[in-house]
């Protein structure tokens, strides 16, 4: 077991490094630092002065190692745009995004979880048909179309909810939250809904099809035949089972909701890092784009790791050393 | 002791509606369990032995459906017995034990969790006594170190080990009646003899009666006191184990016999083992009459034209046009 | 010749596939759905009534014209109304579909070429060239296709000249759609390919000595094709959508050359003050194609997913 994970922190590893071979290659040849920062009139000594300054003068292994260096430290140079420090400028608005990423995940996993068994234990039932039907529509349309759908119905026409920001906030352990007032949270229902839609539905087929493979199984046959309430063999028995592969794909979603949440914060004018990456690629604004890249692959392979281990530990079998079994 | 009937198959008959037409796996199916006796149920694959098994369980899946006879256990009848008025009575008078232990236990519950919840299920007791209970499960079947081993999972247990497992669950809401369906043959044979000696030693103790199904003629050999051998989803010979392996009457136990290694070597000179021309008929080729006939060396006229019936007399149960059978030379 | 004709034309429909399909009535609806909207793309120089991707001809007098309605500007009559611009809305979604169409096939041809050339040369050649292949492509897999499709759109963005940026935007939207998803066809080639590589027709084909360039392409190749159709139809359905989004955030099909997504997003500003049309027609054409290709993309998975035999 401890070679598996070693075997993963490598891999990992080595995607960081490429991820930030990439980051700092962008950083260094692509836009033009200069004539952002010094405007149009600059001479060639200010640009000999800027070029020093920004130590893009040394060779390049010693400017990777400085990227790599600051990086670490949290210093990942000032947005083209404004001259703002990138990492201000990630900070103040990362908290927004993490919020709204965290309710769709719980949103998406909760209902996914709960529709998925409900599914595979009432096969025939109409309301379970109904339920896969809509799915398969909700797994079609786009994120962006969703959004919209759900402004117009719940903003324009009804007047419910809020079409676009992300209301008031409150302090919550130290940083500002929606979920602390009234209107943030008002403001949190729609994007959440539509940033987890997809991934409910996701999950709500993975649950259903393992469920109903695992219904099947030999041990569920033998439980039923001693005896055990189809509450005991449902619950007790095949939903521990059908929960295991379901942690696996946690990971990769979580994944997908930080990366589908650009679409999200720009349909909504939600204030988070996506809607700043996105206007970053169009404003060709290279450090906030490599930073986003940075972070972003730094949280996907936490991620993925954090969901490895967890496999491991739950799943008894992969516990113990092969060498082990008789 | 006095040995009343336990179990008793009166013309069963299963069927399965399919798109290409009506299968009958199970087609009149009559034979008795009785208290404290292994009874073997022997047959090639196909023959219906292990669908009659779950039929008794209540455990067939649609479409699977009874559609005639009486399973009378103690001479309630079962087949009429819905979902929830079968389930008090699995594990607690009828229990089951499957082929395969590696799938037949749960992959992520410990040994222990799995008999606990069972006692817990059908004895009135708390949930310490029925930890309890489960540890003298284990060391009823063997199982050394016992204590330790509550705590394993089945991955942990050798294939010998887990089926032991399978048989403590079995038996641990203390059933009258024990279904093992080829429990034996995803074993290695060194463990076979092994397992199937504790499942003779346990019910002979407890006076559980076995219905043991099997396709291994050496098994009904080893462990069995009487046998009932099915054919094309049909009973064609019942009697003790015996006399049906030394005087078979049915023209397809004869075949059965001759060609099983172990009892053609020991009854003298090793002979040429010898195969039953042809095959076992599909469920969908089911031919009129007696189902055997294609294959039958004595066949007569009206083997083509009738199913011949069931009938007991004093020397066994069977059915055969030639009423007195075929007598092994 | 005619019997020939009829022949083929009988075996076609006498498939299984084809039996399938009658079989379901989602598979049919989602098909008539999906070749009707094609086909109005396909024709739509012939079909729309305006030309909206000619700038010259826009009146911008004509702008927010309601449906069915005269402009203030020209006087002539638009179908589903006009947007901003004075662009005819009907006209835009027919030109729209079809410049969505063909990014989303050209993209998945370069995906596919990507895809299979490497996964050949992997599976073929195996050893550190695998290995690396491999390598690349998990790393890619790491990250969701809408962030590298979005980073290799910026970043391509990045490195041409702002003056001809927008006209490049097709091409570099092409590029970032295609790079993003040559992974799994490359893995499903690779996998065929390993297979057939052990297998005695190619090993005969090295014994007689034939060059490696030809034993791939000719002999390798039409043998780890079948998988390739069922992941190229999706693929496109996948490309369609990514492009729509794409647009939509801004970084794909330009203002001047509008597609669905992007005239959802010029409708979506307009959403409060009332100009409805611009948003709901542009948004229904997307809906349906985006449901009828998925659709059948689903359909086609269960047909030929040889588990459920």
């Amino acid at each position: 077991m401890p070679a598996y994970i070693i075997r993963r922190f490598l891999q990992g590893a080595m995607v960081l490094a490429i991820v930030g071979l990439i980051a700092f290659c962008m950083f260094r040849f692509m836009g033009d630092p200069f004539e952002n920062i010094l405007g149009q009139e600059a001479t060639v000594a200010d640009r000999i002065a800027l070029e020093a300054r920004l130590g893009l003068d040394k060779p390049i292994y010693v400017q990777y190692w400085r990227f790599i260096g600051g990086a670490l430290q949290g210093e990942f140079g000032v947005s083209y745009r404004n001259g703002i420090p990138v990492a201000e400028m990630i900070a103040q608005r990362l908290p927004a995004t993490l919020e709204l990423a965290l309710v769709s995940a719980l949103f998406a996993l909760f209902l996914g979880i709960v529709l998925g068994v409900y599914t595979a234990i009432n096969r025939e039932g109409f309301l379970a048909n109904f339920i896969m039907t809509t799915s398969l529509i909700g797994v079609s349309l786009p994120t962006f179309i969703i959004g919209i759908l759900l402004i117009w119905v719940f903003a324009v026409e009804l007047g419910w909810l809020p079409s676009f920001g992300r209301g008031e906030t409150g302090i919550l352990f130290g940083w500002n939250s929606s979920l602390v007032t009234w209107s943030g949270l008002k403001s949190l229902i729609l994007p959440s809904i539509t940033l987890g839609l997809y991934q409910m539905t996701l999950v709500m087929r993975l649950v259903r099809s393992e469920m109903l493979e695992i219904l099947r199984a030999d041990y569920i046959r033998f439980a039923r035949a001693r005896g055990l309430s189809d509450r005991a063999v449902n619950f007790g028995h095949a939903l521990k089972n059908t929960l295991l592969p379901v942690i696996t794909i946690i990971g990769i979603q979580l994944g997908q909701i930080i990366a589908f949440a650009i679409i999200t914060e720009t349909v909504f004018q939600w204030p988070g890092v996506g809607l700043l990456f996105i206007n970053a690629v169009n404003f060709v604004d290279v450090p906030i784009m490599a930073t986003y890249l940075l972070l972003v692959g730094t949280l996907f392979v936490c991620i993925n790791l954090v969901v490895d281990l967890l496999y491991v530990f739950i799943d008894p079998r992969l516990r113990f050393d092969s060498s082990k079994s008789r | 002791m006095p040995n009343s009937s336990l179990l008793q198959l009166e013309n069963l008959v299963v069927e399965i509606p399919t798109r290409r037409g009506l299968l009958t796996p199970v087609n009149g199916v009559s034979f008795n369990v009785n208290q404290g006796e292994i009874l073997g149920v022997v047959g090639e694959s196909g023959a219906g032995k292990s669908i009659t098994g779950t039929a008794i369980t209540g455990l067939l899946e649609r479409p699977a459906r009874i559609a005639g006879g009486k399973i009378l256990l103690e001479g309630k009848d079962l087949s009429k017995l819905s979902n929830d008025e079968m389930r008090p009575i699995r594990g607690k008078e009828i229990g089951a034990i499957f082929q395969d232990p590696l799938t037949s236990l749960n992959p992520l519950m410990t040994v222990g969790e799995q008999l606990t919840e069972t006692a817990l299920v059908h004895l009135n007791i708390q949930r310490r006594e029925a930890r309890e209970r489960a540890l003298q499960a284990l060391i009823d079947v063997g199982i050394p170190a016992a204590e330790n081993r509550l705590n394993g999972y089945p991955h942990e247990f050798s294939g010998g080990m887990r089926q032991r497992v399978v048989i403590a669950l079995a038996l641990i809401g203390e059933p009258k009646l024990i279904i093992a369906d080829e429990p034996t043959t995803a074993l290695d044979v060194s463990v076979q003899a092994q397992v199937l000696g504790l499942l003779r030693q346990l019910c002979r103790e407890r006076n559980t009666g076995v219905m043991l199904i099997t396709h291994d003629m050496g098994v009904i050999a080893e462990t069995t006191d009487r046998v009932a051998v099915l054919y094309a989803g049909r009973v064609v010979e019942i009697g003790s184990t015996r006399r049906v392996l030394t005087q078979p009457r049915h023209p397809y136990t004869q075949g059965l016999v001759a060609a099983t290694p172990t009892t053609a070597v020991s009854s003298g000179a090793p002979k040429r083992l010898n195969q039953i021309p042809g095959a076992m008929p599909g469920l969908m080729n089911i031919p009129d009459g007696c189902p055997f006939h294609p294959r039958c060396e004595y066949k007569l006229p009206a083997c083509v034209e009738s199913v011949p019936v069931l009938r007991t007399d004093d020397k066994g149960t069977l059915a055969c046009h030639l009423t007195e059978g075929v007598n092994l030379v | 010749m005619e019997k020939l004709n009829k022949g083929m034309l009988f075996r076609i429909w006498d498939a299984d596939i084809s039996y399938s399909l009658r079989q379901s009535p989602v598979a049919i609806v989602s098909l008539l759905v999906f070749l009707l909207l094609v086909l109005a793309a396909l024709f739509a120089p012939f079909i729309a009534p305006y030309t909206p991707f000619d700038p010259a001809s826009l009146v911008l007098m004509d702008g927010f014209t309601p449906p069915g309605e005269a402009g203030f500007g020209s006087g002539s009559v638009y179908v589903l109304g006009t947007d901003d611009q004075g662009r005819d809305i009907f006209s835009a979604i027919l030109y729209g579909m079809r410049l969505s169409l063909f990014i989303g096939l050209m993209a998945v041809l370069l995906a596919a070429f990507i895809g299979i050339s490497l996964g050949l040369i992997a599976g073929y050649f195996g050893g550190w060239v695998d290995a690396v292949i491999m390598r690349i492509a998990d790393v890619q897999l790491t990250f969701p296709s809408i962030l590298v499709a979005m980073l290799i759109f910026g970043v391509a963005r990045g490195l041409t000249p702002p003056d001809i940026r927008d006209q490049m935007a097709i091409w570099v939207l092409i590029l970032s759609i295609g790079l993003s998803d040559w992974v799994q066809f490359a893995r499903t080639v690779r996998s065929s390919a390993m297979v057939e590589a052990k297998k005695e027709y190619i090993q005969a084909a090295r014994m007689i000595g034939r060059k490696r360039r030809v034993i791939l392409l000719r002999h390798l190749l039409p043998n780890v094709m079948s998988p390739v159709l069922v992941i190229g139809t999706i693929s496109l359905a996948l490309a369609i959508i990514l492009e729509a989004t794409l647009s939509f955030l801004g970084v794909g099909a330009p203002p001047t050359k509008p597609s669905l997504g992007t005239l959802i997003r010029i409708g979506q500003d307009y959403l409060f003050s009332g100009e409805w049309w611009i948003l709901l027609f542009p948004s229904l054409t997307l809906l349906l194609l985006a449901l009828s290709v998925n659709l059948l993309g689903d359909w086609m998975r269960d047909v030929l997913n040889p588990k459920l035999r």
